[in-house]
């Protein structure tokens, strides 16, 4: 059936006709942030990787923590877009381009780490020339690379009919080239039933490949450390582990992206609260999948009590690394509080306080600034000039930032509550803040101390220039999504439409599992 | 032999580009599949039904 004289709602194309001054301002501001970073990584290839904080034995530091967070990421648009399709779930068809976009340019990103990582870009020539399969790393190409191309078109595939509804309903002043670049991206689309049936068929197809491809890179990155004999890395868990831990932070970015892009577009109609409750709901499962496997990776290798597993326990529990540990532990564990408070019943007895915006601020701005003391007593000038922070100091502001932020906590307690998708979206944020900390805390405490005894422990402080290539990947990411945002329907239009003409199988699936019906 | 294709220096190599090349293959032969598929009889004789180009300049008959 030919769908050209559709009537298509226009909000869903406004974002990409009209823009305002906010979005210059935001690629301007995203596109500054990334030029500082390629000035910064022009003077590393300059002056070589002394500009940054590795050094023997730490070889690997923020940008192979970046590399790792980049690639978990990814997994949302396989979750969301593959899984949930596979499994007939209905909710997903708003938010589906959304993450399969996010999964494209986080691939993107995440690649661009290696790039960065390497003093010398050009010898990854070698891995061509010279590489040998036995290697890890040479499995981790191979996987990242047939990812990135699946992904590619896992989300061109769907985005054909849309780009013919775009070719069709453009108005007479559009731009020339809008009109080129939807009539070439839409290959001739003309809707007739063949060519749908076609789609659907290729799509199902991309969605039930991608799913082991996914699974397959993200055990692939973490046996880069698995199969090294190094402590904490050398672990059976690390594969199921790493992919838990990458949906986990996907879905978690989904969320994060969902809430931007129904705010700024005004979508409410398409990204309903009942999509951040079921993705809420898939986050509460993975946040107790990765409490699960994290408790089962510390008490395996506490109650074993090997001398140099041990020594980087230590350094992540009670050493250096405690506190991007123990805060990786607690964003985890306030992000679950947040997700689950919606879904407990109201306490009888005791009255919830009203939300007072200036206590939350109050008590929020003084947590920041005391954690910010914090993390100033322990960077270099205090380290550098031998003066260690007073032990008894440390604990009374870390009990101090402790008190505040269960105070701001219960300041938010009601809105959290009454808003599923401001508490969902805060709990996503702690996610992938805590994910982040994560893929820190596995990197490089077990760089800083070596299997062999003998060694002195190894120093790692990230330097200005790994934390603006940082900044700089992160705003990359972002410039890439608004771009992306200001070309193509963010929402799939023609899956939203489908939706209507799927309604009577949906009624007649239910009914067939119904007893008596 | 298997230990051989593990450890010589550049057949890592061209296991990579390999899986590249059966990638683009595989997934540029689903998007032309879609491409070249052709609209039924009554579409393209009802009314308001216009050609469109194809990808390769030709118009649909």
């Amino acid at each position: 059936m030919e769908r050209r004289n559709e009537p298509v709602d226009p909000r869903l194309i406004q974002p990409i006709l009209r823009t305002g001054a906010g979005y210059y301002l935001l690629a301007a501001f995203l596109s500054a942030v990334v030029a500082a970073g390629l000035y910064v990584w022009i003077r590393q290839l300059r002056l070589g990787l002394a500009v940054t904080g590795m050094n023997h034995p730490v070889y690997w530091g923020l940008y192979i923590t970046n590399f790792v967070f980049f690639i978990g990421i990814s997994h949302a648009g396989t979750l969301i877009s593959a899984i949930l399709r596979v499994t007939g779930a209905e909710w997903r068809r708003p938010i589906t381009r959304a993450a399969e976009a996010i999964t494209v340019f986080a691939l993107i990103v995440g690649a661009a780490q290696v790039i960065i990582d390497m003093g010398r870009p050009d010898r990854i020539l070698n891995v061509i020339a010279y590489g040998r399969f036995q290697s890890p790393l040479l499995w981790d190409v191979t996987s990242i690379t047939v990812y990135l191309l699946g992904s590619i078109t896992y989300l061109y595939l769907p985005l054909i009919p849309d780009m013919a509804i775009l070719r069709d309903n453009l108005p007479a002043d559009a731009p020339a080239w809008r009109r080129r670049l939807y009539t070439l991206l839409a290959l001739g689309w003309h809707g007739g039933p063949e060519q749908r049936r076609r789609l659907e068929r290729a799509v199902g197809v991309m969605a039930v490949l991608i799913i082991p491809i996914a699974v397959s890179v993200h055990t692939v990155v973490s046996w880069i450390f698995a199969m090294t004999l190094r402590p904490m890395w050398h672990s059976t868990i690390f594969g199921p582990y790493f992919v838990i831990g990458a949906i986990y932070s996907g879905i978690a970015t989904i969320l994060i992206a969902m809430a931007v892009i129904r705010k700024v577009f005004h979508l409410e109609a398409y990204l309903k609260p009942l999509h951040f409750r079921y993705l809420g709901m898939l986050l509460i499962t993975f946040n107790a999948l990765w409490f699960y496997f994290t408790f089962a990776e510390y008490l395996t290798t506490g109650y074993g009590g090997v001398p140099h597993e041990m020594r980087v326990f230590n350094a992540k529990l009670s050493g250096e690394y405690q506190a991007a540990f123990w805060a990786m532990v607690f964003s985890m564990a306030v992000a679950f509080v947040i997700l689950l408070l919606p879904h407990l019943p109201a306490p009888r007895r005791v009255r919830l306080p009203a939300f007072r915006p200036g206590y939350a601020l109050a008590t929020a701005g003084t947590a920041l600034a005391v954690a910010l003391v914090m993390v100033s007593q322990n960077v270099s000038g205090a380290t550098q000039a031998g003066l260690a922070p007073s032990p008894a100091l440390t604990r009374l502001l870390t009990w101090l930032l402790v008190v505040l932020l269960l105070g701001f906590g219960v300041s938010v307690l009601p809105v959290l509550r009454r808003n599923i998708v401001v508490g969902t979206v805060i709990a996503a944020f702690l996610v992938d803040l805590g994910m982040w900390l994560e893929r820190f805390t596995i990197v490089v405490p077990t760089e800083t101390r070596p299997m062999l005894e003998g060694y002195t422990i190894g120093i790692y402080h990230p330097t200005a220039t790994e934390w603006i290539l940082t900044a700089a990947s992160f705003a990359g990411f972002a410039l890439l999504y608004v771009i992306f945002v200001k070309l193509f329907p963010i929402i799939s239009i023609w899956e939203v439409q489908e939706a209507e003409e799927v309604i009577p199988q949906m009624v007649e699936k239910v009914k067939g599992y119904l007893p008596g019906v | 032999m298997f230990a051989r294709l593990l450890t010589e220096p550049g057949l890592g190599g061209l296991i990579v580009l390999a899986a590249l090349v059966l990638c683009l293959s595989f997934y540029g032969s689903l998007i032309l599949w879609i491409a070249r598929a052709r609209p039924t009889e009554e579409a393209t004789q009802a009314e308001g039904w216009e050609p469109h180009y194809e990808h390769t300049g030709r118009v649909h008959p």
